[in-house]
């Protein structure tokens, strides 16, 4: 091999180790990116289901007291999904449930008051159109849980108003689209 | 001939070795990034918060004004812990059994969570049965856990006409990051 063969040879190799380095900070930097803007995706997320999450637990529409919701309230609000819309915004559920000792789900339905359900869900409607886009496989959710209180009606009425018991709870916010 | 070409394979050398070297510094540099300790939740602190509100306005199944709610319960194990709860049960306990059902219940819905709650008054201590009063429930390792959330609630009540202040603290940790 000549001289020159040789420097040729030992440029090509240094070329070509280069261009692999190259290609390996590209490909780290490339996936440093797309990590970066999968958490600012993220973040988004999260902060729209954690602001949805804070209105709800404080709306006038559902709660007596921040973080306190009213189960009377909470019946009516079942067969109020398009107004609810209009103040939390769409594609959302949620579902508010009573810790008891039962251990039981029985869920509230609409117009029928009753202190023996434990389960309220939310713009259930909206529930439906997130199992479609489930199927479809185009569904990237958040969800948000938080504990809460829930103000029951005893049934009697004390001069303040109706005797109510406050029953420990938790709400699951879900966020789709 | 022979020193040149020496001398050109001697600088290919220091030129791989210069790129070697900055490739590791750059690893180095991008797991240090990698590392970074994460933020604490805003979500994790807005849970413990709330669960501590929870726990403290649940109802404790006795009607009286002094023991109707944890937080009256608490206030009342403190200030007056000889008082009993529907004229059978002290304060204390009716707190205390109340705060370990309702971690029991919050504790079934995240598993993975471990939970401390401590109680303490400010500026006046009554010692009942010969010591003071003492609120302590739940997985005590979580307060000493390094990556912990905290929730702080102050219960106020008169007593003898005088407001006094009770301090009640939630720990929450995960329990798989926790050191037994």
């Amino acid at each position: 091999m000549t001289k020159g063969q040789t420097e040729m040879f030992e440029y090509v190799i240094a070329t070509f180790f280069i261009v692999l380095i190259i290609i390996f900070v590209m490909f780290m930097l490339a996936s440093y990116q797309n990590d970066q803007l999968k958490l600012e995706a993220d973040k988004f997320k999260d902060q729209r289901t954690e602001q949805l999450l804070k209105r709800v637990l404080s709306s006038p529409l559902l709660a007596k007291e921040d973080s306190v919701l009213d189960d009377g309230k909470l019946i009516a609000a079942l067969s109020l999904c398009d107004d609810m819309k209009d103040f939390f915004g769409e594609k959302w559920y949620a579902v508010i449930a009573v810790l008891d000792s039962s251990g039981k789900t029985v869920r509230c339905k609409e117009d029928e008051y009753s202190t023996d359900c434990n389960t309220w869900v939310l713009c259930e409607e909206n529930l439906e159109a997130k199992i479609k886009l489930e199927e479809s496989k185009k569904l990237e959710e958040t969800a948000y849980t938080v504990p809460l209180n829930v103000a029951r009606k005893l049934g009697w009425v004390m001069r303040r108003g109706t005797a109510t018991r406050a029953e420990p709870a938790i709400i699951e916010v879900w966020v789709y689209g | 001939m022979v020193n040149g070409v020496k001398r050109s394979s001697g600088q290919a050398n220091i030129v791989m070795m210069v790129l070697v070297l900055f490739l590791v510094f750059g690893m180095f540099i991008f797991l240090l990034m990698m590392l970074q300790k994460p933020p604490e939740s805003p979500l994790d602190n807005m849970y413990a918060h709330n669960m501590l509100l929870s726990i403290m306005r649940s109802d404790t199944g006795y009607p009286e004004e002094k023991c109707k709610t944890v937080a009256d319960a608490v206030a009342c194990a403190f200030f007056e812990p000889y008082y009993k709860c529907g004229d059978s049960v002290e304060c204390a306990r009716v707190a205390d059994n109340r705060i370990a059902d309702l971690l029991g219940k919050y504790s079934g819905y995240k598993q993975n969570n471990i939970y401390y709650i401590e109680a303490s008054p400010e500026g006046r201590v009554v010692s009942w049965m010969g010591s003071a009063v003492e609120i302590k429930r739940g997985d005590q390792s979580a307060k000493t856990s390094t990556q912990k959330s905290t929730a702080e609630q102050k219960i106020q009540k008169l007593f003898q006409g005088e407001p006094y202040t009770v301090k009640v603290k939630l720990y929450m940790a995960d329990a798989r990051k926790t050191a037994k």
